[in-house]
C-alpha cells in the first residue's frame, strides 16, 4: 500500500513537473494560463465600486473572488480535483463575469448528471469559458453564451457557445495562446481520453469537449 | 472641460461618473458602452477629453484614440491590465489609469488635462492653409494664398507674383482672381493690382508700400480701400 502511495505520488509529481515545464514553462505562466489577468482587475476595479456604494453585493463578490484564489494557489501542485470543488469555481467565476455585463449579454449554464464521483483537472475548462466572454460580448448588439456540461458516467461532454463579435487580429492571437495551453495540458494530462472539435465559423465559436474522467 | 467616458463595463462607467461629478469644471455630456458610438458622437460634437477603457468588445480604445484627430480631444486611457501601457503612450494619451484607481489619482490625471489644454488654448491656431487652383501652361496650378505679393493684371492675363519661385502667369481677368481669393485678405486696390492686406506696410492717398515694393491706389478705389482698412 505504501509501495502504491509512494508511485502515485512520484507520478503524480513527475506530472506536475511535465505541466510545468513543458506545457506550461513557469508557475507564472501556470497561473495566468488559469486567470486572466484582465478579469482579475476588472473583477478588483468593479468590487472596488460595489464597496464605494457600500453596496450590499460587495461582500459576496470578495468572497468569490477570495474563492478563486484560494483553488488557484491551493491546486498549483494538483492534477485532480473532485468536479463539486471545480463546478464551485466555474460558478463562482461565472457570477464575477456577470458583474462585468451589462444587459445586452445573457449566459445561459447547465450541469446536468452525476458528477458527485467525478474527479477532474482544475481550470481545464476555464481557458474555453475566458474566451467565450472574450469573444461572445458586444458592446451594441445582444449576444448569449451557452454552457453545458453533461456528465454520463465518467464521461463529460461539455460544450459552450457564443457569436464572434470581436474582429481584432491582436486579440484573436492572443486567445490562441490560451487555447494552446488547455490542449497541452489535455495531451498531458488526457491523453487519448479526450475529444475536442472546435467549430469556427464567422457568426459563431463552438468548443465541444468530451474527456473520460477518472 | 467638456468630457465623455466609454467603459463596456456598466460598474466601471458608474465609477467615472461618480468621479467625474466630484470635480467642479469638468462636465460630462454623455457616456458610451462602445467604442463605436463614442466614435459617431466625437465626430459631431466638440469634445475636450475622453476617459477610454482600453479593452473592449468589437472595436478597443486604442483604435478608438488612434481613428481621432491627434490633437483634439485628449485622451486618459483606463484599463485593468498594463499590457497595452507603451501603446497608450504612442497615441499621445495624457496619463493612463490603471484599475482600480482612487479618486486622488483620477484627479492627477484630470489635472494634467487641464494643463495640456491651457497650453493648447494660448498657442495661437497655425496659419491657415488656404490655397487657389490657376490654369497655367495647361496645368492647374497651386498656390498658397499666403505666398502671394501682390497680382498684377495686364489686358486679358494676370500675373501672380508669389515669395517662392517665379511669378505665375494665367489668362484671366483680376475681376476673376479676385472672387477666388479669400475675400477678407485681398483687397483690389487699382485697375491693374489687387494686394494682400496682411503685407500692407504704409498706404497713403496714392501708393501703397507692400515689402520694399510700391503700389499706386487707382483715384476710383481711394475710397473702398480706405473703408476697407477702417482708415478715416
Amino acid at each position: 500500500m505504501a509501495y502504491y502511495l509512494f508511485v502515485q505520488l512520484q507520478e503524480s509529481v513527475r506530472r506536475a513537473d511535465q505541466v510545468l515545464a513543458t506545457a506550461l514553462q513557469s508557475e507564472l505562466s501556470f497561473l495566468k494560463a488559469q486567470i486572466n489577468p484582465h478579469f482579475l482587475f476588472n473583477t478588483l476595479n468593479n468590487i472596488y465600486v460595489l464597496t464605494l456604494k457600500k453596496s450590499e453585493s460587495a461582500p459576496t463578490a470578495v468572497m468569490k473572488l477570495s474563492n478563486l484564489m484560494r483553488k488557484i494557489t491551493n491546486d498549483t501542485a494538483v492534477d485532480f480535483v473532485p468536479f463539486e470543488e471545480e463546478e464551485q469555481f466555474i460558478r463562482d467565476y461565472l457570477d464575477l463575469q456577470e458583474l462585468r455585463l451589462s444587459e445586452k449579454t445573457k449566459v445561459n449554464y447547465e450541469v446536468t448528471g452525476d458528477y458527485s464521483r467525478c474527479n477532474i483537472a482544475p481550470r481545464i475548462l476555464i481557458p474555453f469559458i475566458d474566451n467565450a466572454f472574450k469573444f461572445g460580448v458586444s458592446g451594441h448588439t445582444a449576444s448569449e453564451i451557452d454552457i453545458r456540461l453533461r456528465f454520463e458516467g465518467n464521461n463529460l461532454h461539455f460544450s459552450i457557445k457564443n457569436a464572434i463579435h470581436q474582429s481584432s487580429g491582436e486579440s484573436m492571437e492572443s486567445a490562441g495562446v490560451g487555447l494552446e495551453n488547455s490542449k497541452r495540458r489535455l495531451d498531458l494530462l488526457y491523453k487519448d481520453r479526450y475529444e475536442l472539435s472546435i467549430n469556427h465559423t464567422k457568426e459563431s465559436y463552438e468548443v465541444l469537449l468530451q474527456i473520460e474522467l477518472l | 472641460m467638456r468630457c465623455i467616458a466609454v467603459d463596456d463595463e456598466p460598474l466601471a462607467l458608474e465609477l467615472m461618473e461618480t468621479y467625474i461629478a466630484q470635480v467642479p469644471g469638468l462636465d460630462l455630456l454623455t457616456t458610451f458602452t462602445d467604442a463605436i458610438s463614442a466614435w459617431g458622437f466625437l465626430k459631431k460634437n466638440q469634445v475636450d477629453l475622453v476617459f477610454l477603457d482600453i479593452q473592449m468588445p468589437d472595436i478597443n480604445g486604442l483604435q478608438l484614440a488612434k481613428s481621432l484627430d491627434r490633437k483634439n480631444p485628449m485622451v486618459i486611457f483606463t484599463t485593468a491590465y498594463s499590457k497595452y501601457a507603451v501603446e497608450g503612450f504612442n497615441v499621445e494619451a495624457v496619463d493612463y489609469l490603471l484599475k482600480p484607481f482612487e479618486f486622488s489619482r483620477f484627479m492627477e490625471a484630470v489635472n494634467k488635462a487641464r494643463v495640456q489644454k491651457a497650453l493648447k488654448d494660448t498657442i495661437p491656431p497655425v496659419e491657415d492653409d488656404q490655397a487657389i487652383y490657376v490654369k497655367s501652361d495647361y496645368q492647374n496650378v497651386r498656390i498658397a494664398t499666403r505666398d502671394i505679393q501682390y497680382i498684377e493684371g495686364f489686358d486679358d492675363y494676370i500675373r501672380i507674383h508669389v515669395d517662392t519661385g517665379k511669378s505665375i502667369y494665367t489668362l484671366m481677368s483680376l475681376k476673376s482672381m479676385l472672387e477666388k481669393l479669400p475675400s477678407t485678405d485681398f483687397l483690389r486696390v487699382h485697375r491693374s493690382y489687387i494686394v494682400p492686406v496682411k503685407r500692407i506696410k504704409r498706404i497713403n492717398n496714392q501708393q501703397i508700400q507692400l515689402g520694399d515694393k510700391e503700389i499706386p491706389i487707382g483715384k476710383s478705389y481711394v475710397d473702398a480701400v480706405r473703408t476697407f482698412l477702417n482708415i478715416k
